[in-house]
C-alpha cells in the first residue's frame, strides 16, 4: 500500500522531534531486527547520523517496506509505556493517527495493530495480516451435516438456492462481528476472527448461525427436510495464507477440522478448552464437558424447546 | 364468520380444544369471552353466530339471555356441558341454531357443521372475519395526529427489575436499560416501528398495520430466540436479561412520542395487561388478532396458550 506524503512527512517530523537517532535505530531494529542505519546511509559506525537525516531514511525505508503501521503502533507504544523504562512523548502522533484512520483503518487496541475499517473496505487480511506470518487467531468451522445425502436427494437448483440462503447466514453473522471468511467450500467454511475478545465473538457468531439457520428450516427453506450443521472453535497460532490449499496444511486448521468430524453432534458448537475459559461465564454454562482428557472439548447443543 | 363463544371458566381449555378446527380456518373468527364478563353483549351481525355456555346458569338467567338473542335478532347455539338441560327442544323453538352436548365437546367442531347452521338459518356469509382496520395507506406519512388508525403494538419489558434494583447503582441501570432501549429501538426502527412510549423496562413500539403483514413478528422472534445473544453483546447489562415481548393489532388514536398522556385505548390496555399480568414467563406471547395475519410457517413457530380477556393467546416456540 502506498502510504501518503503528507503522513510520511509528518511521521518524519515526529521522529526528528521526539528521540534521537540511537532510539530511532532501537525501534527500527525492533521491528526489523537487521536493520542497519548506519550500513544503509554510508556512514561508519563512529560518525553520528544528524537526526533529520536518520528519521527521513528510517521513514523511507519503512513506507517502502509493509512494516510503515508497525512503526506507527512503535511509537505510540513509547509514548505510552516507553523504551527500557523511559517514556518518549510523540510530537505530531495525534495528526498521524488521525490521517491513518482518515485512510480507512481502525486502531485494535487489543492486538495494537491497524486494521482495515470494515465500513470502508473489507479484505481477507483485514489490510494488515502478511502472507506466512504467525498470529494468534480463532477459527469457526462450519459444516452442513449429511450434505451428500442432501445433494442426491434434491435437485442441483433446490440445493444451491438451499446453500446460498445458509451462506448469507453465516457471512452476515461472521461478518457484523469483524470476522472474515476465509474459505467456502460448498457445505462448509472456515472462518476467523483476531479482534477483540475473539473468543467471544466467534462463540457468538456460531450460536447466531445455528439461531438463523432454524428460523431458516421453519420459515424460509424449501427443501422438505431440516438442514442441519456442526461447528467447532479453537484459537492458537496460525500463519496467515492466502492460498484455501495451503491454508488447509495449517496446524490450527487440520485441529479445528477433526475437533468438528470427530467431536461435534448435530447443531452442535464445540469448543476448546481455551475458548471455554475465556467466554462469560452466562454463556460458559451453555457448554457441558464432552470430552475428559489432556485436551478437553466442550460442546453446546441448540435444540427447539420441548413442547 | 365471527363466532363468539361464551365461556364458563371451567371449560375455557376443552372448549379451545372444541373450537380449535375452526380457529385455524381462515374463514373464521374466533372470539372467547368469559361469560361473567360479559354483562352487556355487542349487537349482532348478519355474519355472527354466539355459542352460550350454559353450564351452572339458572334457568331465569338462560331465559335471559335467550330473550336479548332473540331481541337483538342474534344468531345462538347453546353449549351444554353437563347434559342439565332436559327439553332440548325448547331451544330449538326460540331460534337457537345449535345445541351441543359434552359428547360433542370431545371432538373438535367441524366446518361441516357451521356451514350446516349457516344453512339452516339462512344466515349471509362474507368470506373474511369482520375488522375494522383502519389502514394508513402510505404508511407513517399518511399518519397524522388525533387521527384513528390501526397498528400492530409490540411492548417489551426487562423482567425481574426489582431483583437487578437490589444489585445495580440506580444510576448504572439506568444506563443499562437505555442500552437495551437503544438496541430495540434500532431494530425496530428499520421495519417501520416507532418507539412511542418508554417507562422505566417497558417500551411500546407501534407498526402501521397494511392490513396484510406483519414483519415485526420476525424481528420479535429473533429478539426472543437470540436474547443470550443480544444482551451481552448489544448491552451493557454484562448478563443474560430475561425480557418478555407481547403483540396485539388494534385501533388508536394517534399521538407523537411523548404527547400518549391523553390516549384512552382499550387495545393499548389490553396489550399492557397481557405484558404485564398474563404470564411471569419470558418470551413472545401475540394475541389472536396477529396470529390469524401471519401465513403457515410463522404459525407454525406459536404454540396455543389459554385465553385471556377473551382472547386467544399463543407463546412462540424457543431455541434452547
Amino acid at each position: 500500500m502506498k502510504i501518503p506524503f503528507s503522513i510520511l512527512s509528518i511521521t518524519e517530523k515526529a521522529l526528528t522531534k521526539s528521540m534521537d537517532v540511537h532510539t530511532m535505530e532501537r525501534i527500527a531494529k525492533s521491528i526489523i531486527p537487521h536493520y542497519d542505519l548506519h550500513k544503509i546511509m554510508g556512514f561508519s559506525e563512529s560518525m553520528p547520523i544528524p537526526n533529520k537525516d536518520a528519521a527521513s531514511q528510517i521513514v523511507h525505508d519503512f513506507s517502502e517496506s509493509k512494516y510503515f503501521f508497525k512503526l506507527v503502533c512503535a511509537l505510540m507504544e513509547a509514548q505510552e509505556y516507553g523504551i527500557m523504562g523511559r517514556r518518549y512523548p510523540i510530537a505530531h502522533l495525534h495528526e498521524i493517527v488521525t490521517e491513518i484512520i482518515n485512510l480507512g483503518f481502525i486502531f485494535d487496541k487489543n492486538n495494537h495493530i491497524f486494521i482495515e475499517n470494515a465500513n470502508t473496505r473489507k479484505t481477507q487480511h483485514w489490510g494488515v495480516l502478511e502472507e506466512n506470518e504467525e498470529y494468534i487467531i480463532t477459527l469457526l468451522r462450519m459444516d452442513i451435516a449429511a450434505n451428500t445425502q442432501l445433494v442426491r436427494k434434491y435437485t442441483p437448483p433446490l440445493i444451491a438456492h438451499t446453500y446460498q440462503n445458509i451462506q448469507t447466514i453465516v457471512t452476515s453473522a461472521v461478518e457484523q462481528r469483524n470476522g472474515r471468511i476465509w474459505n467456502w467450500e460448498g457445505d462448509g467454511c472456515i472462518a476467523a476472527f483476531i479482534l477483540g475478545n475473539k473468543n467471544m465473538t466467534a462463540v457468538f457468531a456460531a450460536i447466531e448461525i445455528l439461531h438463523e439457520l432454524f428460523l431458516f428450516n421453519e420459515l424460509v427453506s424449501k427443501l422438505p427436510e431440516a438442514v442441519n450443521a456442526r461447528i467447532a472453535i479453537d484459537t492458537g497460532y496460525c500463519a496467515y495464507k492466502h492460498s484455501s490449499e495451503e491454508l488447509k496444511k495449517t496446524e490450527l486448521v487440520k485441529k479445528i477440522m477433526e475437533i468438528e468430524s470427530h467431536y461435534t453432534p448435530i447443531n452442535a458448537i464445540t469448543i476448546s478448552n481455551t475458548i471455554y475459559a475465556s467466554l462469560h461465564p452466562d454463556i460458559a454454562k451453555l457448554f457441558i464437558l464432552t470430552r475428559k482428557s489432556a485436551t478437553p472439548y466442550y460442546t453446546h447443543t441448540v435444540k427447539w424447546e420441548d413442547i | 364468520m365471527n363466532i363468539t363463544v361464551l365461556y364458563h371458566k371451567k371449560n375455557a381449555s376443552s372448549l379451545q380444544k372444541t373450537f380449535g378446527t375452526l380457529m385455524k380456518s381462515k374463514k373464521y373468527s374466533i372470539e372467547f369471552i368469559d361469560r361473567d364478563e360479559y354483562n352487556k353483549p355487542k349487537k349482532t351481525t348478519a355474519n355472527s353466530l354466539y355459542y352460550l355456555d350454559i353450564t351452572g346458569l339458572q334457568q331465569a338467567d338462560i331465559q335471559k339471555y335467550i330473550k336479548y338473542f332473540n331481541k337483538e335478532s342474534m344468531f345462538y347455539g347453546i353449549i351444554d356441558y353437563k347434559n342439565t338441560f332436559s327439553d332440548i327442544a325448547w331451544f330449538f323453538h326460540n331460534n337457537a341454531c345449535d345445541y351441543i352436548t359434552k359428547e360433542t365437546c370431545n371432538n373438535p367442531i367441524s366446518e361441516s357443521r357451521i356451514r350446516a347452521i349457516v344453512t339452516f338459518k339462512s344466515i349471509t356469509l362474507s368470506e373474511t372475519p369482520q375488522k375494522k382496520y383502519i389502514i394508513a395507506r402510505d404508511s407513517w406519512k399518511s399518519i397524522k395526529p388525533e387521527q384513528e388508525y390501526t397498528f400492530c403494538f409490540l411492548l417489551i419489558e426487562i423482567l425481574d427489575v426489582h431483583e437487578l434494583k437490589k444489585h445495580i447503582a440506580s444510576e448504572h441501570l439506568d444506563s443499562k436499560i437505555f442500552s437495551f432501549r437503544h438496541f430495540v429501538e434500532n431494530t425496530l426502527n428499520q421495519l417501520d416501528g416507532k418507539l412511542w412510549m418508554w417507562m422505566d423496562a417497558t417500551g411500546l413500539f407501534i407498526f402501521p398495520f397494511d392490513g396484510k403483514s406483519l414483519p415485526a413478528v420476525d424481528s420479535a422472534i429473533r429478539l426472543t430466540v437470540n436474547r443470550s445473544i443480544i444482551s451481552l453483546e448489544h448491552t451493557l447489562f454484562n448478563q443474560i436479561i430475561h425480557y418478555r415481548i407481547a403483540m396485539h393489532i388494534g385501533n388508536t388514536v394517534y399521538q407523537p412520542h411523548g404527547k400518549t398522556g391523553t390516549i384512552i385505548s382499550d387495545c393499548i390496555n389490553s396489550l399492557f395487561h397481557l405484558g404485564q399480568k398474563y404470564t411471569a414467563d419470558e418470551g413472545l406471547f401475540i394475541t389472536e388478532d396477529v396470529y390469524n395475519v401471519l401465513n403457515s410457517r410463522t404459525k407454525g413457530m406459536f404454540i396455543q396458550t389459554h385465553l385471556f380477556e377473551g382472547r386467544q393467546i399463543y407463546r412462540c416456540k424457543n431455541i434452547i
